[in-house]
């Protein structure tokens, strides 16, 4: 099979979108430093872990552009989280102090990143949305009840908003992806058919050309008109067209697979499958 | 006795056609292998009583189509059949099927069919 140098494989569709959510996350977690200086708030050890996480998938996902896709899922993962949980902890603080700034700031951020990255594999962005959608609502509800108190926010609900708008979005955008994929998948399916018959052609050209003389030689020996030393030299130059295509043959399956292959195959039946011929309705 | 042109772009075939054609049908035959060959035999092309033409003659060459133009530009009304390998949808033979006064023979053409066509010479 020949690599085609301007596709990219799954391990390197994750691994980009590892790398350029750890990007995001560490231009939002300075963000959210700058919301917490200026609320008078403290930079906590969690905001530090989170700052150090993407710092390190960052320069894992750029050292290692072709990780297992398992592994760059559990890195994206991981990476969410650490820039979701300090604004979990700086609503938390905030509400303690009933502060008007705005809460679950990175939330709101990273629904809408998520939306537009529509990271790879496909599942890890829909976790993420159900992250920003569940978290802030689980959080006031359970833990910090203050937020609700604080007037003119509206949260968790704005947050919920956000999240559920990315999801609609990042759905919608997966769902284009997907036809423009398989239409892409046809177009080149189709251009090798014609390609695939444009070849049959000339072989059949090329061969049928042969043939012709073989017959004739055939019906000539046949009837005796012809000696066997003319008919053989005859036969040796038509059979050396043959080698010679078969030579050619042989010098491009060599190119195109790059390897011998070993087992043994049913010629017709692969003719058969290639023009998509079924053997059954062909005998009818 | 009757004379035969045959144009294609196969020597092997070209020999293999002559002895064919020279032992079973009995006629005389004048073979060209390219366009030039053609033009340097056209006084005894048009004396001739029948032509094949093979349709394709190889890559950036004229073919058998307008092979056959060029003939009956010169005034050759004999029959004339056109030789080829391809398909009956191929863009070559569609073209070559418009003519009323040609025929299509696809190769490879039974020897019995051959020496019949010939014979009605």
């Amino acid at each position: 099979m020949i690599n085609n140098p301007f596709a990219l494989d799954d391990k390197q569709l994750a691994s980009r979108s590892t790398r350029t959510y750890a990007i995001v996350a560490l231009c939002i977690l300075p963000l959210s430093l700058i919301i917490r200086i200026n609320a008078g708030l403290p930079v906590t050890a969690l905001w530090y872990f989170s700052l150090a996480v993407a710092a390190l998938t960052f320069f894992i996902s750029n050292k290692y552009s072709r990780m297992p896709v398992k592994y760059s899922s559990i890195l994206m993962m991981c990476i969410i989280i650490c820039t979701l949980l300090p604004s979990s902890e700086t609503a938390d603080i905030s509400a303690e102090k009933n502060l008007q700034i705005t809460y679950f700031e990175t939330y709101k951020i990273t629904a809408v990143v998520i939306a537009m990255l529509a990271p790879f594999p496909h599942f890890v962005g829909y976790i993420s949305l159900g992250l920003c959608l569940f978290i802030p609502p689980l959080q006031v509800l359970v833990l910090s009840r203050e937020v609700m108190q604080v007037p003119r926010l509206y949260e968790p609900w704005i947050t919920m908003c956000y999240a559920l708008a990315a999801f609609l979005v990042l759905h919608h955008k997966l769902g284009t992806l997907k036809l423009h994929a398989t239409l892409i998948e046809s177009q080149a399916k189709e251009k090798n058919l014609r390609d695939f018959a444009e070849v049959a052609l000339a072989l059949r050209d090329l061969t049928n050309t042969p043939l012709q003389s073989l017959d004739l030689l055939i019906e000539l020996l046949r009837h005796e008109k012809i000696s066997p030393q003319q008919a053989s030299e005859l036969l040796s130059k038509t059979t050396y067209r043959l080698r010679e295509l078969m030579q050619v043959l042989s010098d491009q399956q060599k190119k195109i697979t790059q390897k011998q292959i070993r087992q043994s195959m049913d010629s017709m039946a692969i003719l058969r499958q290639s023009f998509g011929i079924n053997s059954q309705n062909e005998d009818k | 006795m009757k004379t035969i042109f045959f144009l294609d772009d196969s020597q092997e075939l070209l020999e293999v056609m002559k002895v064919f054609a020279e032992t079973s049908c009995v006629c005389q035959v004048i073979l060209a292998s390219s366009f030039d060959e053609m033009f340097s035999k056209e006084d005894d092309i048009l004396k001739s009583d029948m032509a094949f033409l093979d349709i394709n003659l190889g890559s950036h060459q004229p073919s058998g189509v307008q092979a056959y133009r060029w003939l009956r530009s010169l005034g050759y009304n004999k029959p004339v059949y056109f030789l080829t390998g391809h398909t009956a949808d191929s863009e070559e033979t569609r073209e070559a099927l418009i003519f009323d006064e040609a025929q299509v023979l696809r190769k490879p053409v039974p020897a019995q069919d051959l020496i019949q066509i010939i014979g009605t010479l």
